[in-house]
């Protein structure tokens, strides 16, 4: 990857929404919010916007099949670079991607990525998880399987191949609580004990009901500008040292090794790109919609041995003061997930390099990492960022 | 929400046809690889049209890959608690399943299975597995 190519493009600017709960609030009005909130935050207007990048047709995500016109519609802009790449919950970090590179060569000069939805309320929109009963979902759909179950099958097969504890799969809950205990904004801010998680209600075995993250509603939005644009501008601008994605299977019962996840291709194509290795990056914000999540991208980008992932998250390393602490503002665990985290992983990944946590800021952060997970495992996305 | 009930294509209408006579079959390439769920083209050749996969009758028995038991279904149709599982089969496939007719603290990964016809809706019948324990009959 032409990572001097894609220097062409830097961040500069991002929001997350503070809502958690939006009661009768449309998602288009929190695309609304958020865009405005990060074009702000760069010190630029909707007028300077020619790029929309979004997924918006998902539940609660207030859209239909043609989503991006459908935001671009309500929003009044008419893009002249446009992408949906709609590949479950990291899909912003890869829309992200995208963008940076239509800046590269110009299709655009200023992109916005957003996201926002409302799943605790929204009445209208798919409700079904990933596929139909007919083709490749024909023997997966009619045994009634949930996002919680998909995850639950991995962390099951770990905990039987590597011999991880429940009370280890509870230490990223419990840490990830701590960082949230200092964002206002968060969902849940009481400290848990790996107690209280054992203690909660099993929901699809090995996963309590702390094993599993919030549902909020709520929204997020980056920009991106040309990096010679980006100098006049309010904030640093944040550049991409690296970036790698894949994809591998939404059928669960396609999946090669039920102990790995697609992070074990993006993650080596992300440090490859910016010749980094893990040992190079301050702060990771790791999506954690399960508890299992987080540790499979500890083991699969190489934080520490596949298989020992139980043993670390419970030594403490990924705490705040830990050797790499992760999901600083308390994630989607405790913080927030509307249904694809990815926008806030790399909000909050972008807001460790200005300062500008607002759960627990890590001091001297220079090398920030954000990587996202959709879908069953099904997808991934790894970005490494610094300061211009 | 309700149970999705499969809806035959053209290309594993074979399969489900097996199914509904309590026969398990799986594809089989013309290079001699097992291939699920099935598809129109072989896997290990995809370019080449005449070469279409098989049907072919398995034992229907495997091991237990992974699985998790759902104590709070999101489909009314199947009551929780339930055992979601991904089965091996011996010939290498993997298969989504349900463990029936067992406990589920009965159940653990790399257990032996073996397929179950289960009538999910009238005139329905779903592949399911139970545990093939040694020793134990029928």
């Amino acid at each position: 990857m032409d990572m001097e190519l894609l220097s062409r493009a830097a961040i500069v600017g991002a929001c997350e929404s503070p809502r958690r709960k939006a009661n009768d609030i449309h998602p288009f009005q929190i695309f609304h919010e958020v865009i405005a909130g990060a074009l702000g935050h760069a010190g630029l207007t909707f007028a300077d916007v020619d790029g929309l990048c979004v997924t918006a047709g998902d539940v609660g995500e207030g859209g239909s099949v043609e989503d991006v016109i459908e935001v671009a519609e309500y929003l009044g802009i008419m893009p002249r670079f446009f992408d949906s790449t709609d590949v479950g919950g990291c899909s912003a970090i890869v829309q992200t991607a995208r963008a940076a590179a239509a800046i590269a060569c110009g299709m655009a000069d200023t992109v916005v990525v957003a996201y926002a939805a409302c799943p605790r309320w929204f009445p209208v929109g798919p409700t079904t998880p990933m596929t139909w009963p007919i083709g490749p979902g024909a023997l997966e759909m009619p045994y009634g399987i949930s996002n919680i179950t998909a995850y639950g099958l991995l962390a099951a097969r770990h905990m039987h191949q590597f011999g991880t504890t429940p009370e280890q799969l509870a230490a990223v809950p419990v840490a990830i609580r701590a960082n949230a205990a200092r964002n206002p904004s968060a969902l849940m801010k009481d400290p848990i004990t790996v107690a209280d998680v054992l203690s909660s209600p099993m929901i699809s075995s090995p996963f309590h009901k702390l094993d599993c993250c919030v549902v909020t509603d709520s929204g997020g939005a980056v920009v991106l500008t040309r990096r010679d644009r980006a100098r006049d501008l309010r904030k640093t601008p944040i550049r991409m040292l690296g970036y790698g994605e894949a994809i591998t299977c939404v059928n669960i019962n396609q999946t090669a090794d039920f102990t790995v996840s697609p992070g074990v291709h993006s993650g080596p194509r992300a440090f490859n790109a910016a010749g980094l290795s893990p040992a190079d990056v301050d702060v990771a914000q790791l999506y954690d919609a399960f508890s299992i999540t987080p540790l499979l991208a500890l083991e699969d980008l190489g934080f520490c041995k596949k298989g020992e992932g139980g043993a670390f998250v419970a030594s403490g390393a990924i705490t705040a003061d830990g050797s790499i602490p992760i999901n600083t503002d308390g994630g989607g665990l405790s913080s927030n997930h509307p249904g694809k985290r990815g926008m806030f992983v790399l909000i909050e990944a972008l807001r460790q390099l200005w300062g500008e946590s607002p759960g627990h800021q890590i001091s001297n952060c220079e090398v920030s990492l954000a990587h996202g997970i959709g879908g069953f495992n099904s997808a991934a996305s790894t970005m490494l960022l610094a300061r211009s | 929400m309700d149970r999705p009930l499969p809806i035959p294509c053209a290309h594993d209408k074979e399969f489900w046809e097996a199914v509904s006579q309590d026969r398990l079959v799986v594809q089989k390439t013309a290079a001699g690889h097992w291939q699920s769920y099935p598809r129109a083209h072989a896997l290990d050749d995809p370019m080449t049209r005449d070469t279409a996969p098989r049907f072919e009758p398995v034992a229907g028995t495997g091991t237990i890959e992974t699985f998790s038991v759902v104590h709070r279904s999101f489909y009314p149709a199947i009551q929780a608690p339930y055992v979601f599982a991904v089965v091996r089969l011996d010939e290498g496939v993997c298969m989504t399943a349900h463990i029936v007719d067992a406990e589920p603290s009965e159940v653990g990964i790399g257990d032996p299975v073996r397929a179950t016809f289960v009538e999910i809706a009238p005139g329905q019948k779903l592949p399911c597995f139970k545990l093939n324990k040694a020793g134990s009959v029928a």
